[in-house]
């Protein structure tokens, strides 16, 4: 492993307001923290989408990705406020949002919740990625079964050792499905998933600000894959997925 | 566009593991032999790593035992505790006895959760007060507030006892477990506080630091259930002094375990 500099795409960012414990998430901690580890562009949401309305929220989204360079829209849609409002979600890409993420673990509803199913069915069109939290056992397995038929990626966030293997079963099975790499903990996740369903399924994801940037960053680039592998997992899978951002 | 710097085998601290396992897991992890865990060793500056027998722990004692004394015995860097289980009293009693006097095996590791028994049940406290006239060390799993509470209860009954809370106490939705986990350790000076896990809220080392103090605070990687990159990030990142993480990462394992 040489000692190269790195392009990176983080997939998993928030900014915003936290009422649970008394940390820093405001859109400059965030932008400070990138800078600090090199992320080139920190693809991120408000947490107001997450916690509050997901309308204001996503507002608030793109008034703070605008005209900064380094930050790339990520929209949210609460399944408890979702009734059906196709035309929200089918306006998502051209407000200029380039991933749509929901929030199971924030929210608490379970993964076989019946807005989930009508969101995907709405997205269809609109062709954007989904990423969800899967942490749970059994909840990337429902939210497969929720989007069927459904050809848009999906990423999977949150996968930890305990849920590997049913990740790595869904992906074999589907082609559409992806993982998001913040929670991938055990010594040789990185290797099992590009050893099993290839490299091009596997995104760098930070879960920052929540937690800390540099342990999902080290488990990338000390993993016992290609330079161009960890490429691929830090930059190109992102953009090939996200397009130009 | 800015670009981050690859820092493979860029750690420059030197580091003692002080929660790190032998064995297979119930997971897709096939990182798990020897030569598995010394090359993490390698990769992340650890001099030294005190395991506890994943199979110990998980399904036979005595069996995981005797995996581990074979695995500490082979390597100058390699040490263990002995994992009890108090479903099996005299058994234990007879583990610490067998093992405990071998300058390999630095304390005793117990996990609530397999043997479905607090560490603070009455067979733990009477193994505790056997384990430790020959090691002064107890590893402790600790996850939420309940564990937090029997680990505590422990700590209590030995004041002397050098009590390791693992996860600094776990971690819940928001962090309730080492919150209550630092709560602990700042009434109990016999509580140090050791850092792994997996969801690891970046507020929580600069936390413990704050209210315990770095001299408390033990690194510990998990591996190899846990990638060491996980728990070294965090504390290449968190925001306390550098001495602080000399500390942590190897200062308080060095006194703790007497190297």
């Amino acid at each position: 492993m040489s000692n190269a500099m790195r392009q990176v795409i983080d997939l998993n960012t928030y900014f915003g307001v936290y009422p649970r414990r008394n940390v820093d998430y405001s859109p400059e901690a965030l932008r400070r923290l990138m800078e600090e580890n090199g992320v080139s562009k920190a693809v991120t949401v408000s947490l107001k989408g997450v916690l509050y309305d997901h309308v204001e929220g996503n507002a608030e989204t793109l008034s703070e990705c605008a005209g900064d360079g380094g930050l790339v829209p990520a929209a949210t849609i609460d399944p408890r406020k979702y009734t059906g409002q196709n035309a929200e979600v089918e306006q998502l890409k051209e407000r200029g949002f380039k991933l749509v993420r929901l929030f199971p673990e924030f929210q608490g509803w379970p993964m076989s919740y019946s807005p989930v199913r009508s969101i995907a069915k709405a997205m269809q069109d609109v062709n954007l990625p989904l990423m969800v939290n899967t942490t749970a056992y059994g909840s990337a397995t429902d939210l497969v079964r929720m989007t069927e038929g459904c050809t848009f990626p999906i990423i999977l966030s949150g996968v930890g050792y305990w849920t590997l293997s049913e990740a790595v079963v869904l992906m074999k099975e589907k082609e559409n499905i992806f993982l998001e790499s913040s929670h991938l903990d055990s010594p040789d996740a990185i290797e099992t998933i590009v050893g099993q369903v290839g490299v091009d399924r596997i995104l760098f994801g930070s879960n920052a600000p929540v937690t800390y940037f540099r342990g999902p960053y080290l488990t990338v680039t000390n993993s016992d894959v290609s330079d161009k592998d960890k490429e691929m997992i830090l930059h190109w899978n992102a953009l090939r997925i996200l397009g130009s951002v | 566009m800015e670009r981050a710097e690859d820092t493979r085998k860029c750690v420059k601290m030197r580091v003692i593991d002080s929660h790190a396992h032998y064995g297979e897991w119930f997971f897709p992890i096939a990182m798990s032999k020897e030569e598995h865990i010394n090359r993490l060793m390698d990769r992340y500056g650890m001099e030294r790593a005190v395991f506890s027998s994943s199979l110990a722990i998980v399904y036979n004692m005595a069996e995981g035992n005797a995996e581990l004394n074979e695995l500490v015995s082979r390597s100058k860097r390699f040490y263990g505790y002995v994992v009890l289980n108090p479903n099996y009293p005299e058994l234990s009693a007879q583990q610490i006895e067998r093992y405990l006097g071998s300058p390999k095996f630095l304390g005793v590791k117990v996990h609530p959760d397999y043997s479905r028994r607090a560490v603070s049940c009455r067979e733990n406290i009477e193994l505790l007060e056997l384990a430790r006239k020959l090691k002064n060390v107890a590893l402790l799993h600790t996850w939420g507030d309940e564990q937090v509470r029997a680990t505590s209860t422990v700590a209590d009954t030995f004041p002397d006892l050098t009590v390791v809370m693992a996860h600094m106490g776990g971690d819940g939705r928001e962090g309730a477990g080492w919150k209550a986990g630092i709560e602990a350790a700042t009434k109990r000076p016999n509580v140090y506080l050791e850092v792994c896990g997996s969801t690891l809220h970046r507020d929580r080392i600069r936390e413990a630091v704050e209210k315990v103090g770095s001299e408390r605070i033990l690194y510990g990687s998990d591996m190899t259930l846990i990638n060491p990159s996980i728990t070294i990030g965090m504390v290449e990142e968190a925001a306390v002094s550098q001495s602080d993480r000399e500390n942590i990462l190897y200062n308080n394992a060095r006194k703790v375990f007497r190297f």
